[in-house]
């Protein structure tokens, strides 16, 4: 663009100056008309015209078969009879031809006597006309190329200061960004940040300190156990709408966080629905007890805090699966531990009413079943006297569950936790108690005074275990591959609505799994029940 | 179009079936799914079109397996 430019500004110069010349030889020609002034005034107001019509009459002059002296002496008498109308007609002209051609010369502005001299005054004309003098000037003459010629041109002085890179320059990108350059720094943005910066600086001091405080209690916390009483699996009977909270429970709990009290109370409840202090920990136990909402993360962090509480039991039994037991104050109304109907369901012989009475007692003596492992194992031998010795504090002031005291004054001891045992010696005195009547109470067994219902509660307990104990049996990926099964004969079998009916699910699950594990149905359970 | 649309839903369930992660999630898509295939059939009747009638079979093969996946909570265990 700048080459462009100043080729242009190149040439209006140069036109600049050809004008000036052109202009000043016409101011010079007309001067020196006047000064030639012998012709009339009448040749001078017709030069222009004459100037007009110089090519016509050169090329008559070229025309022209004679020459004006050979027209001298020329007879008009003695022309051809054929040409008399032709020469009589041009004989008005013929002055004046005489007058061109014989008359002697007079200035009409045209200095060149011929056309060659003529052309020779063009030969200085500006730089613009050059392009035609190629066929003038054979020396420059390059084969019809007119560009070539003009670059063999002389340079002009003007031509050379001129200045290429400096209009470049101007329109370089380089000034821009200096430009903007210019105008960030002037930009409030950065000079914003740091003015919030101390402002929000004493804000954000205290918030890390508090975060270093705690982090530090976190991994140095140490959670007293509230509980050292074992946890078992048991399974419950719910007389009632009533869900019974004892005394004991409730003070020992008293002391928790909000966030482990209420997922213990939530847990409690729950076992009483499910009838179980067992189960699976995951989004089912969260969605199960109302927290759905509650992260997982911070659910198995309650959880752990409750394990070290010794109010829920933890176990892991995959990777991504662990399962939980309860505490749950034992009571033997309306508890059974799992172990011990396991063991009643391997011996059913045992099971009739009246062999069952001494089980109790020896099953009390007996070391508990571990359900935290080799700990708890260790453990029971030392709890059940711990326990006494709880329970011989707490029984004269808190008593059992309030419910329950009255139907059991005596209460009798809790197994191996000997909560309900108020005497100092308790070892001595549990047969006693033992052998009070209480154990038609106890669910499960053959005598218990259930009606109904109470015997098809105790006969989906009696299932659950028997799937418990197939699972543990088969393992766990064979169970999961039973499960998928499961799932499809149910959906094959009662359409695949039935699939998202839970209830109706869960029924046709448990069907299935009574047919694939061999337990019982209920008629035959029950004749074994008596 | 319609038939277009149809196969888009299935599609969709099929799809968001490969995310499903509890039972919950699978309880929504198996709706989805008796809904479409309600609608489906309210729409064409008995002239089904083959397609769909394979789509069909194929989402709902999807979610029964889908099912069994799932952690087992609705047994009794």
């Amino acid at each position: 663009m700048g080459l462009l430019k100043a080729i242009t500004d190149a040439i209006k110069e140069k036109a600049k100056e050809e004008i000036v010349q052109y202009l000043k030889k016409i101011a010079e020609e007309n001067a020196a008309k006047p000064a030639a002034g012998n012709k009339p005034q009448e040749r001078h107001d017709h030069k222009p015209q004459e100037q007009r019509h110089d090519k016509p009459q050169e090329r008559r002059d070229e025309r022209k078969p004679y020459p004006p002296q050979e027209r001298q002496g020329y007879d008009p008498n003695n022309k051809p009879d054929r040409n008399d109308k032709y020469d009589n007609r041009f004989d008005k002209y013929a002055d004046k031809y005489n007058d061109k051609f014989n008359a002697p010369k007079y200035d009409n502005g045209n200095k060149y006597d011929n056309r060659n001299d003529r052309n020779d005054k063009y030969d200085n004309r500006g730089d613009r006309y050059e392009k035609n003098d190629k066929y003038d000037n054979g020396n420059k003459y390059d084969g019809g190329n007119k560009y070539d010629s003009r670059n063999d041109r002389p340079a002009y002085p003007d031509q050379k200061p001129l200045p290429k890179p400096e209009p470049r320059p101007e329109h370089r990108p380089e000034p821009k960004p200096e430009f903007k350059q210019a105008e960030r720094p002037p930009l409030p943005k950065p000079e914003v940040k740091p003015a919030p910066a101390p402002v929000a600086a004493p804000v954000p001091v205290p918030q890390p300190r508090p975060e270093i405080r705690h982090l530090p209690p976190k991994k140095e916390e140490i959670i007293l156990p509230l509980n050292e009483e074992p946890i078992e699996k048991v399974q419950m009977v719910v007389r009632g709408d009533d869900i019974i909270l004892p005394y004991d429970l409730a003070r020992l709990i008293q002391p928790l966080p909000v966030n482990e009290y209420s997922l213990y109370v939530k847990l409690y409840l729950y076992s009483y629905g499910i009838r179980k202090n067992y189960g699976y920990v995951g989004a089912g136990l969260k969605k199960s007890i109302g927290i759905d909402e509650l992260d997982a993360a911070e659910f198995g962090r309650l959880l752990e805090r409750l394990d070290k509480r010794g109010l829920v039991s933890l176990e892991k039994i995959s990777e991504h699966q662990s399962t939980y037991i309860l505490y749950l104050p034992f009571d033997e109304k309306t508890m059974k531990r799992v172990e011990e109907k396991k063991r009643e369901e391997e011996e059913p012989p045992a099971i009739p009413a009246p062999k069952t009475e001494p089980r109790p007692a020896a099953a009390k003596n007996e070391p508990r079943p571990a359900p935290r492992g080799k700990e708890k194992e260790k453990e029971k031998t030392k709890e059940p006297e711990k326990g006494r010795d709880k329970g011989k504090g707490r029984e004269p002031e808190k008593g059992k569950g309030k419910a329950k005291e009255p139907e059991h004054p005596a209460p009798k001891g809790r197994g191996g936790r000997g909560r309900s045992v108020s005497a100092p010696e308790p070892e001595k005195k549990q047969p006693v108690y033992e052998e009070l009547p209480d154990e038609p109470m106890i669910p499960g067994r053959s005598n218990i005074e259930l009606d109904d219902d109470g015997l098809m509660k105790a006969y989906r307990t009696f299932v659950s275990m028997e799937i418990d104990k197939a699972k543990m049996r088969v393992g766990r990926s064979n169970f999961d591959k039973i499960y998928m099964e499961a799932v499809k004969y149910i959906d094959k079998k009662y359409g695949f609505k039935v699939l998202s009916d839970q209830e109706r699910f869960r029924e046709y699950l448990t069907q299935y799994y009574i047919s694939a594990f061999d337990i019982p149905n209920y008629d035959n359970w029950k004749k074994t029940k008596g | 179009m319609e038939f277009r649309i149809f196969m888009k839903s299935l599609n969709d369930i099929d799809v968001k079936l490969m995310l499903c992660k509890s039972n919950f999630q699978w309880k929504l898509l198996a709706e989805k799914y008796e809904e479409a295939s309600r609608k489906i059939e309210a729409f064409y009747g008995e002239k089904m079109p083959s397609e769909l009638v394979d789509a069909l079979g194929r989402v709902r093969l999807q979610l029964v397996e889908k099912k069994g996946q799932l952690p087992p909570e609705d047994i009794l265990v």
